[in-house]
């Protein structure tokens, strides 16, 4: 015990003098293998300084509390048993091009100003990255992945808790429970960032000015999960492959000021759930096969046009406020245009009674394009022409059909089917 | 139960002109939805409403042709004489029961053939067409089953036109009527207790039971909206696919079986 | 044959009948499928989950507290047979008219109402003493202003 309490004491006297003549010289190149050794790193490089980090893995969990900017090269990374790096309390920190691999969080940031992550990975553990009460956050090409697996048992890919002015770009995420969870915090700004097979690829609560722009959101339970904000733009975001139970392209909830506009979604089971939301317009859209289009629920200023639809099971289905619909071509609308001026010469109808029922009660779901559903919305469409609970667009867009005829021949199929044909000729004749 | 006696009875089927329209018209729907969906729109794997429509046509029109051809040629057996005829030979009823069922199943096959042909030939000068998978799979179901209960309506018909309109009755229940008393009662009846109608009515109607096949086997009971999770979690594991097999084989079975006792019961009144 | 299916679908339906009655008793969790009936949210923090079992015994679920109340607040309570809410200390479900609720808006919650129930006065006392809040009755959170409290 003794003898062992020496060699420590020794190891640790060693250390420290080892260190001690680098302070505030700029070459932190040390090799030894201790695990305190980027600690150390930190410690010494002086406020504001620049710290750069070797090709190698630190070891350990690390703390920063002063404005600083490290620096990794390319193979730069950090193995923590626990949450590998802690940054609380300062402002101006930078962080670049490193690699996280945490069995906790990645980095947990609590009241900086001004933090910027930059090519940063992580592999998630319980949580990716966690900021809370910080201001002008900046995140560019940050990738964090988590384990396959339900999303049930994961956590947040990047967290955002009572913080002002953040923006992200460019950053990959999946396999974690929500990519983006953001609460109670002001001017976001999201562009350029792909997320998939997550629970929520985007999740805002109580958020105000938010903007998020040309993000590709697929294969997550739901895409957007907008709930309780102020002021938000969603534009050219792609959302597609939200197909799973209970699955939702974008969910807003309680939103108010809200516009939606030239963004693609397709394979979505229900494309857009629209609930408590005021002064929101839906515009220019591209929505292609998806299960039910627009979902709403006292929501009836919601105004959606000019937006394409093609090959959607349902357009709308809403409660008795139903929701605007004005201008939007549809794929299924069997009106013409005699007077040749673009648009349909009567109503397009969006509701039946079947999808009425199906927000009621969702077991209705079941029957959803049934043979007898099928039928049913064939004779609907011609009995509720004017029943004041259907949901219509009086200026349906007429365009020519966009069919992309390639005549190019498949021999193999050709000559296969002729084949066949043939054949069952012979045998017919053979056999009568 | 011989191999020439099941030629004979193709013979006779495809002899009748009304299989030959049933042929005709099935192949130009058929193909005329593959072709929409061909080129109308992106290429998906999802249920669009174009694969429902696909769906939809083979719930609705098969099980259609199947109930009203085969229960009238085995009514018209009876009515040309030709079943008592077979009566005095030493032929066992259920040869003659499962004569009538594998021909069926022949010819219908072959209708189908010739259809998945024809659009097939019409694909292949715009690049070639892809027939979802599930397609061969729901029509094999429907044709194992539907023939069977088919042949069922055949022996309880006393004549040609009463198995015409046993057979349209049938069908207009099992694909439209059944659905709609369904819905019906939902609307009084807590969604909870519902959902149990439901999940009852997929074992009992084989038509419900064939389209609900399709959603598990192409891995889109997501569709179907989450009050059928459980349920439909069975069916996916393997244990859920004997227990899907074995259903499917009762229907049949079971038809068949109904249909001897019925002709024996009768031939022994006459 | 035709009867005697109309015999079993009625027998079946009548035994599906009979086995839904009875007490108003809670269910478990699903996290995988079940979502809040009110916000749509996954229910993945079982912790804080609420449900609703109706007089017609179908179960609605909540995520949070305050996603149950706004769903009284909207329907009424005349359908409900009985509402229960997770325990904060245990695994146990609650009849929300039996149990203490403590509020501080600094308490999270999935849907940030910041209410959390306790079996007994005391535990929420406990509680209190560790995170500061305020005790409230049950039929304070009838008239609590959801959520709107804290977005500024």
């Amino acid at each position: 015990m003794l003898l062992f309490l020496c060699i420590a004491l020794f190891a640790l006297t060693f250390q420290a003098f080892a260190h001690k003549p680098q302070e505030g010289t700029p070459k932190p190149y040390i090799h030894t293998g201790e695990e305190s050794t980027l600690q150390k790193l930190i410690d010494a490089t002086e406020s504001g300084g620049t710290l750069v980090l070797d090709k190698r893995a630190y070891q350990g969990s690390f703390s920063i509390s002063k404005p600083i900017t490290i620096k990794g090269v390319e193979g730069t990374s950090i193995v923590s048993l626990e949450t590998a790096l802690e940054i609380s309390n300062t402002k101006n920190v930078v962080i670049e091009d490193i690699e996280l691999k945490a069995e906790e969080a990645g980095i947990v940031a609590t009241g900086i100003h001004k933090l910027t992550l930059k090519n940063i990975k992580v592999e998630q553990g319980t949580a990716g990255i966690e900021i809370s009460n910080s201001t002008d956050i900046t995140l560019d090409n940050v990738d964090i992945s988590g384990q396959a697996g339900h999303f049930a048992t994961k956590g947040h890919a990047i967290a955002i808790y009572k913080s002002v002015n953040v923006q992200a770009s460019e950053s990959d995420i999946s396999n974690v429970l929500d990519g983006f969870y953001i609460e109670r915090t002001d001017d976001v700004s999201l562009t350029d960032n792909r997320i998939q097979d997550s629970r929520y690829a985007i999740h805002m609560m109580y958020s105000d000015k938010v903007r998020l722009d040309f993000n590709d959101v697929r294969a997550n339970l739901t895409g957007l999960m907008i709930m309780v904000a102020n002021d938000v733009s969603i534009t050219n975001n792609s959302v597609k492959k939200n197909n799973t139970l209970n699955s939702v392209g974008i969910y807003t909830y309680d939103v108010n000021k809200m516009v939606f506009s030239d963004n693609e979604l397709s394979e979505n089971t229900v494309a857009m759930d629209i609930q408590d939301t005021r002064n929101m317009v839906i515009k220019s859209n591209f929505f292609s096969t998806n299960g039910t289009v627009i979902q709403a629920k006292y929501s009836g200023s919601v105004s959606i046009q000019d937006n394409e639809f093609h090959g959607n099971i349902l357009t709308a289905r809403t409660d008795e406020e139903g929701v605007l619909l004005q201008h939007n071509f549809y794929d299924d609308y069997t009106g013409k245009d005699y007077d040749g001026d673009g648009i349909g010469d009567t109503n397009y109808i969006a509701t039946n009674s079947f999808g009425q029922w199906m927000v009621r009660k969702p077991v209705y779901q079941y029957f959803i394009e049934s043979p007898s559903v099928a039928t049913l919305n064939k004779m609907d469409t011609e009995v509720t022409d004017h029943n004041s609970l259907a949901i219509i667009d009086d200026q349906p867009i007429v365009m020519g059909k966009t069919f992309n005829t390639n005549f190019s021949i498949n021999g193999w199929q050709f000559i296969g089917s002729i084949f066949v044909l043939i054949a069952m000729f012979i045998v017919r004749r053979k056999l009568i | 139960m011989s191999i020439q006696m099941i030629l004979l009875e193709c013979k006779q089927l495809l002899r009748s002109r009304w299989i030959q329209i049933v042929a005709t018209l099935f192949a130009i729907v058929f193909t005329a939805i593959l072709m929409i969906q061909q080129l109308a729109l992106p290429d998906t794997d999802g249920f669009t409403r174009q694969t429902a429509s696909l769906l939809n046509i083979l719930l609705f029109l098969l099980p259609l042709f199947m109930l009203t051809i085969g229960s009238m040629n085995i009514a018209s057996d009876k009515e040309s004489g030709w079943l008592g005829l077979l009566r005095t030979y030493p032929l066992k009823m259920w040869n003659y029961v499962f004569t009538k069922y594998i021909a069926l199943c022949l010819v219908f096959a072959g209708i189908i053939i010739f259809v998945f042909a024809v659009a097939f030939l019409v694909g292949s000068f715009f690049g070639g067409l892809k027939l979802p998978l599930f397609a061969v799979g729901i029509t094999l179901l429907i044709l194992v089953i539907f023939n069977g209960v088919s042949v069922l309506v055949g022996s309880i018909a006393k004549s040609r036109l009463h198995a015409l309109a046993v057979g349209l009755g049938v069908w207009s229940v099992v694909s439209l009527l059944w659905s709609y008393i369904i819905m019906a009662i939902g609307t009084m009846t807590s969604e909870n207790f519902l959902q149990n109608i439901v999940i009852l009515s997929i074992h009992i109607n084989p038509l419900e039971w064939i389209r609900y096949g399709y959603f598990v086997f192409s891995g889109q009971t997501a569709v179907l909206g989450p009050a059928f999770y459980d349920i439909s979690k069975f069916y996916s594991s393997p244990l859920g696919l004997l227990f899907f097999i074995l259903i499917s084989g009762l229907w049949t079975v079971v038809s068949l079986i109904s249909a001897t006792v019925i002709l024996k019961i009768r031939g022994k009144q006459v | 044959m035709k009867s005697l299916k109309w015999i079993i679908l009625l027998v079946s339906m009548w035994t599906l009948g009979a086995c839904s009655d009875g007490a108003y008793e809670p269910r478990e969790i699903n996290q995988e499928t079940d979502v809040c009936s009110i916000c749509n949210m996954s229910v993945t923090s079982v912790d804080f989950a609420a449900q609703a079992v109706l007089k017609n015994s179908d179960i609605l679920v909540f995520d949070d507290l305050g996603c149950l109340m706004a769903y009284i607040q909207q329907n009424g309570d005349e359908e409900i047979g009985a509402a229960y809410i997770r325990d904060a200390n245990s695994i146990k479900w609650l009849n929300v008219k039996d149990a203490s609720y403590v509020y501080s808006k600094d308490y999270w919650t999935p849907m940030n109402y910041g209410v959390l129930a306790f079996v007994s006065a005391e535990e929420a006392a406990q509680y209190m003493k560790e995170q500061p809040g305020e005790i409230k009755r049950y039929d304070e959170l009838l008239t609590f202003n959801w959520g709107v409290h804290d977005h500024e």
